[in-house]
C-alpha cells in the first residue's frame, strides 16, 4: 500500500511543527520514503512518523511513511533493495527484518539491504500481575526449581526474540518451565492478568495502561543496564541469569548508498535525538538511546544476525 | 459414469489427505515446538480427511444413488473453464500492461464472454467502468495500482 | 457534542460502508487508511471518526453479500447465505431493508451494553484462558452440524479442507513455517475472506456463466424495502438471538463477528417457526447474523477500552489512534480521560442513526446497479472482486489464491459439498488449533484440563449438546 497522496498532507502538518528549523546541507532527494512493514499505528509506523516530525526540519526535505505490508516484512525490502541508491528510500529495521529473512529465506533477504542507522534500542521487561507472589525473576524460578513441572511463562510470537529469550532463561537458571507463546501482546497480557502465567516478557510499550494502573508489576529488565524509569528494576544479570534481549530500531536502505548521505543522516539523527521536544515523546516511550552511524550499525547488523541465526540454528527453528 | 459421486469424492479425500499428510512430514522440527508438534495437528486433519472420504467412498459402492448431485454436461465445465481462463490472462496481464488496461479489458472480456454484444456501447462501458474503479481505489482510497509498461501516470 | 465530531461520525460511516461493500476492504484497513487524517484532529474528533469507520464497515460487508453473493468483511459471510438467496428470488431490497435495520438493532443495543456493562464484559474476558478459547472455536465449529445441508459426510469433507487451509503459515506454537512451500507470501497465512471470495463470488461467476438459462425471478425489488410490522414479527427473536450472542462473542479477545455471525443464524434456525426457510431465502437468517455482527462493533471496544487490549484488527488501529493523541486505554483511561469515552459513545450513537441514513441514500442505487443485463454484471463483479483483493498488499499471488478458491468452490459444488463448513473451518482453525496447542503446554500434556476449566468445560458441554440436538433433527428418518 503506497500512499503518495498523504506525504503531501505530511509535509504541511510538519512545516508547522518545525520550530527549531536548523537546516544543514541539503538532502538531495525530495520526498523520502520511508517504508515499514507494519501497518499504520504499528509499532515502526509509529516511530518513523514520530522520527519525521522532527527530521522534516533539520534535513530540509519532505518524508513520507509507505506502509508495504506482505511476507512479514518480505515484500517491504524487496521494494527498497530494488530502489535507486539515492538516499530516497530507506526502511525501518527492527529484528523482525533479521527473523523473517532467516526462517523463511526470500529472494531477497535482510543481507539485501545496507544498514545506514541504528536509534533506539526497545527494552523488555518480564511482568506479572500484581496479586502474583512473585517480586524478582528470582522469585519466579525459585517457584520453577521448587515446583517441577509446574512453572508457566509467557511470550507475545512464536519463534520471537522474547520466546528465544526466556528459552535462554531457562537454560540459564536450569529450570523447566512451560513457555507459551501468543498472538500478540493483548492475548499474552489476558493470561497474565488472569493468572494463568506465572509471568510474560514484553516491551514498556504493550504493557504501560496495565502498569500505570497498577494492574502489574515488574519483575526484571531484560538489558545490560538498568531503565532509568525504573532505577529500582534490577535487570535479569543482576538476578544472577544471564540474558540480554537487543531489540533494536533503525535504517537501512539499499546497497551502494554514497557514504555522504549516511553521514548526513547520521548527523541529523544525532541532532533531533537530543531536542528537548523529541527526547520528551521517546522517553515516555521509554525507549534506550543508542544513536550508531553506518559503520557501527553494519557492524551492529552482522553481529545480531549471526547471534540469532546460531541461535535459531541451536533451536532446531532452521537447519 | 462408473463410479457413483460420493465414491468420486470419498477417493478425492483420501489422495488429498494422503499428500497432505506427506507434506506435514516435511514441516521442520524445533526445539521450540510443544508435545503435539507443529505437524500434530495437521496429521490429525489428514486422518480425519481420510476416514470421511473412506466413509464417503463406502457409502457411494452401497447406495450409488444417494449422492446423486446436478450433473452439467461437459460444454458446460468448458465455458467455466473458459471464464477462469480470461481471469487467468487478465492475472498475467496486469503487470505488464498496467491495471486500467487491463481492467477494462476484463470487462469487455467477460461481458462479450457472458453474451453482451461487442458493440460502442460496450466499449464505453468497460472504459467507464475501468476509469471508476482506478477512480475509487487509486484516488478515494488512496491506493497505488500499477500502470505497467505503459506508463502515462 | 460539537459539530465537528458529529461530521467526522457522518464521514467515518460513509467511508467505512464504502470500504467495507469493496470485498478485500477489511474494516481494519479502511480505518487503517484514514489513520494519517487523524494526527492533526481533537483526540474526541479522531477516536469518533475510526469508530464510526468501524461501524460502517461492520455494516457495508453485508450488502454485496446480499446483492452478489461476495462478502465485503469477514463477518458478513454468514448474511451470504440467505441475503443472496432472498435476492435471486427478486427480494434483494426487503433483504437490503431487514439488514439495514437489523444492523441498527444490533449497533444501539451493543452501544446500551457498552455503556452499562463495560466492567462486568471486562471480567468475561479475562475469564477466558486458553482451553475456554479452544472449547469456543469448537463451539463454532459445532454449528457445522446443522449447515451441512443434509450430508454430514460432506460437510465434514469442507470442514476439513477448510482447517487444512488454516494450518497454512506460521506455526503457532514454535514458529516455523508450515505448508508454504517456501514462499513469504504464505508465512502470515492464508486470509479468510480470500478464501471466501473465492468460493462465494467467484465460484458463483463460474456457476452462472456455466449454466446459461439461470437468472433472477422476473419481478424483482427495484428499490430498499424497509421491514413492514408484519416483518418485524418475524424478526424479532432473530433479532434478540443476534444481540445475545453478539455480545458474548464481542468481548472474547480475537473471537469476534464471524464466528458471531454464523452462530446467530445458527441458533435463529433452531428457534425459527421456520427452519425449513433457512437456506432458501428467509428474512431471519439475514436479521439474526447482520444483528450479531453490529452488536459487535460495540462490544468489542469492551477489552480495548477497559484493559488495553485489542481483540481485532480492527481494535488495534483504534488503539493506535488513541495512543497517536497521547491517550492510553486501559484500567485508567475512563478516569483520565472521560470527556473521550463519553464523546465516543455519543459518536457510536450518532454512527449508528447515520448508517442508516446513508443506507436509505445509496440503497436503492445499489439494487439499481445489480439489476443491469447479466453479462454486464458478471463483468464488473469479477472486475470489482480482481480490483479490491489484488488494491490491498498489491499482491497477484493473493488473486491467484482467490481464483484458486474459486475453482475450488465451483469443484465442490459440483460434488454437492456444503461450502459454509469450509469458511468456518478457515476462519475458526487458527483460534482452535493455536490454543488446543497452547493449553496442553500450559497443562503439561494433559487433556483433562478441557474438562478443569469451568468456562471451557460448560462451552465443550454446550457443543455437544447442540451437536447432538441438529445431528437428531437433521438426520432423523422423515
Amino acid at each position: 500500500m503506497q500512499m503518495k497522496s498523504w506525504i503531501a498532507g505530511f509535509a504541511a502538518i510538519l512545516a508547522v511543527a518545525s520550530a527549531d528549523a536548523a537546516a544543514q546541507a541539503k538532502y538531495p532527494v525530495s520526498p523520502v520514503s520511508l517504508v515499514t512493514h507494519s501497518s499504520p499505528g504499528g509499532g515502526s509506523d509509529v516511530f518513523l512518523r514520530e522520527l519525521i516530525k522532527h527530521l522534516t526540519p533539520v534535513m530540509g526535505t519532505s518524508f513520507g511513511v509507505d506502509n508495504v505490508r506482505g511476507g512479514s516484512g518480505a515484500a517491504a525490502i524487496a521494494k527498497v533493495a530494488k530502489s535507486p541508491p539515492n538516499g530516497g528510500m530507506l526502511y525501518a529495521t527492527t529484528p523482525t527484518y533479521i527473523q523473517t529473512s532467516l526462517l523463511s529465506k526470500p529472494e531477497i533477504g535482510y543481507d539485501g539491504l545496507d544498514p545506514i542507522a541504528i536509534v533506539f534500542l526497545d527494552p523488555e521487561v518480564i511482568y506479572t500481575r500484581t496479586e502474583s507472589p512473585f517480586r524478582s525473576v528470582a522469585d519466579a524460578i525459585a517457584y520453577a526449581k521448587a515446583n517441577a513441572g509446574r512453572a508457566k511463562w509467557g511470550a507475545a510470537n512464536p519463534a520471537s526474540l522474547e520466546r528465544i529469550a526466556l528459552e535462554r532463561l531457562k537454560k540459564a537458571a536450569g529450570v523447566q518451565a512451560a513457555v507459551v507463546s501468543h498472538e500478540g501482546g493483548g492475548d499474552l497480557m489476558i493470561n497474565v492478568l488472569n493468572g494463568t502465567l506465572d509471568f510474560g516478557i514484553g516491551e514498556i510499550q504493550e504493557i504501560r495502561a496495565q502498569l500505570d494502573a497498577g494492574k502489574v508489576r515488574l519483575l526484571g529488565v531484560v538489558t545490560d543496564r538498568r531503565l532509568p524509569d525504573f532505577a529500582n528494576v534490577a535487570t535479569v544479570r543482576e538476578q544472577g541469569f544471564d540474558v540480554v534481549v537487543t531489540k533494536f530500531r533503525g535504517l537501512a536502505g539499499p546497497k551502494g548508498i554514497p557514504d555522504d548521505i549516511a553521514a548526513q543522516w547520521e548527523r541529523a539523527i544525532r541532532q533531533v535525538v537530543a531536542s528537548d521536544a523529541y527526547k520528551a515523546e521517546y522517553s515516555k516511550e521509554s525507549l534506550v538511546l543508542s544513536v550508531m552511524g553506518r559503520a557501527e550499525a553494519r557492524a551492529f547488523t552482522q553481529k545480531f544476525a549471526e547471534e540469532i541465526a546460531g541461535t535459531l540454528r541451536e533451536l532446531g527453528v532452521i537447519k | 459414469m462408473t463410479l457413483s459421486r460420493d465414491t468420486g469424492l470419498g477417493v478425492l479425500a483420501i489422495v488429498l489427505a494422503g499428500a497432505y499428510y506427506a507434506e506435514a512430514g516435511n514441516i521442520q522440527q524445533s526445539l521450540l515446538a510443544d508435545a503435539v508438534g507443529a505437524d500434530g495437528v495437521p496429521r490429525m486433519l489428514a486422518a480425519g480427511m481420510a476416514l470421511t472420504g473412506l466413509a464417503l467412498a463406502g457409502r457411494g459402492f452401497v447406495r450409488p444413488a444417494a449422492g446423486k448431485g446436478d450433473d452439467l454436461p461437459a460444454s458446460a465445465h468448458l465455458r467455466a473453464a473458459g471464464l477462469l481462463a480470461i481471469l487467468v490472462v487478465y492475472l498475467l496481464a496486469v503487470p505488464v500492461a498496467g491495471y486500467p488496461l487491463s481492467v477494462a479489458a476484463l470487462i469487455a472480456a467477460v461481458a462479450v464472454y457472458a453474451g453482451a454484444r461487442a458493440n460502442a456501447a460496450l466499449a464505453i462501458t468497460s472504459v467507464a467502468g475501468a476509469a471508476a474503479f482506478w477512480f475509487m481505489f487509486k484516488w478515494l482510497l488512496g491506493i497505488q495500482l500499477p500502470v505497467g509498461m505503459l506508463s502515462w501516470g | 457534542m460539537g459539530l465537528s465530531t458529529l461530521l467526522a461520525s457522518l464521514a467515518g460511516v460513509v467511508w467505512g460502508i464504502f470500504g467495507g461493500a469493496l470485498p478485500g476492504i477489511s474494516p481494519s484497513i479502511a480505518m487503517a487508511l484514514l489513520l494519517p487524517f487523524t494526527y492533526g484532529m481533537e483526540p474526541v474528533t479522531a477516536i469518533v471518526l475510526l469508530a464510526s469507520v468501524y461501524v460502517g464497515a461492520e455494516y457495508g460487508g453485508s450488502i454485496p453479500a446480499i446483492l452478489i453473493r461476495t462478502p465485503g468483511t469477514n463477518s458478513a459471510a454468514a448474511t451470504t447465505i440467505d441475503g443472496y438467496e432472498l435476492a435471486r428470488k427478486g427480494r434483494a431490497g426487503e433483504a437490503l431493508g431487514i439488514s439495514l435495520m437489523s444492523g441498527l438493532v444490533g449497533g444501539l443495543f451493543g452501544l446500551v451494553v457498552l455503556v452499562l456493562a463495560t466492567e462486568p464484559l471486562a471480567a468475561v474476558a479475562l475469564a477466558f484462558t486458553p482451553p475456554a478459547y479452544f472449547a469456543l472455536g469448537i463451539l463454532g465449529l459445532s454449528v457445522i452440524a446443522s449447515l451441512s445441508g443434509g450430508s454430514l459426510l460432506k460437510g465434514l469433507v469442507g470442514a476439513f479442507l477448510g482447517l487444512m487451509v488454516a494450518t497454512v503459515g506460521t506455526d503457532p506454537v514454535s514458529g516455523v513455517p508450515r505448508f508454504t512451500f517456501g514462499s513469504a507470501e504464505l508465512l502470515g497465512g492464508i486470509r479468510p475472506i480470500l478464501i471466501m471470495v473465492g468460493l462465494f463470488a467467484v465460484a458463483e461467476m463460474l456457476e452462472q456463466i456455466s449454466s446459461p438459462g439461470w437468472d433472477r425471478a422476473d419481478g424483482r425489488d427495484t428499490r430498499l424495502k424497509l421491514p413492514g410490522l408484519a416483518t418485524w414479527k418475524r424478526i424479532w427473536k432473530a433479532n434478540a438471538i443476534g444481540c445475545g450472542i453478539g455480545t458474548f462473542e464481542g468481548v472474547t479477545p480475537g473471537a469476534g463477528g464471524t464466528i458471531a455471525a454464523f452462530m446467530a443464524y445458527n441458533e435463529a434456525k433452531r428457534w425459527s417457526k421456520y427452519p425449513e426457510e433457512f437456506g432458501k431465502g428467509s428474512v431471519e437468517g439475514v436479521a439474526a447474523p447482520e444483528s450479531a455482527n453490529n452488536v459487535v462493533t460495540a462490544t468489542a471496544l469492551v477489552p480495548l477500552l477497559s484493559l488495553g487490549i485489542p481483540g481485532s484488527n480492527s481494535a488495534a488501529i483504534l488503539l493506535g489512534g488513541f495512543m497517536i493523541h497521547g491517550l492510553m486505554p486501559g484500567p485508567l483511561l475512563f478516569q483520565k480521560a472521560p470527556d473521550v469515552v463519553y464523546g465516543l459513545y455519543g459518536g457510536l450513537l450518532a454512527a449508528n442513526i447515520f448508517m442508516v441514513l446513508v443506507g436509505l441514500v445509496i440503497l436503492t442505487p445499489c439494487i439499481w446497479l445489480v439489476n443491469r443485463p447479466k453479462p454486464y454484471l458478471i463483468a464488473f463483479i469479477l472486475a470489482l472482486v480482481c480490483t479490491g483483493v489484488f488494491a490491498i498488499e498489491q499482491s497477484l499471488f493473493d488473486l491467484g489464491l482467490v481464483l484458486g478458491a474459486g475453482v475450488v468452490g465451483y469443484a465442490m459444488r459440483r460434488f454437492g459439498v456444503p461450502v459454509l463448513p469450509m469458511v468456518l473451518g478457515v476462519v475458526l482453525g487458527f483460534l482452535v488449533e493455536s490454543n488446543y496447542r497452547r493449553s496442553l503446554v500450559l497443562s503439561g500434556g494433559d487433556h483433562g484440563v478441557f474438562l478443569q476449566d469451568p468456562v471451557s468445560l460448560g462451552l465443550l458441554a454446550a457443543a455437544l449438546l447442540l451437536t447432538g440436538y441438529s445431528l437428531i433433527r437433521e438426520f432423523k428418518p422423515k
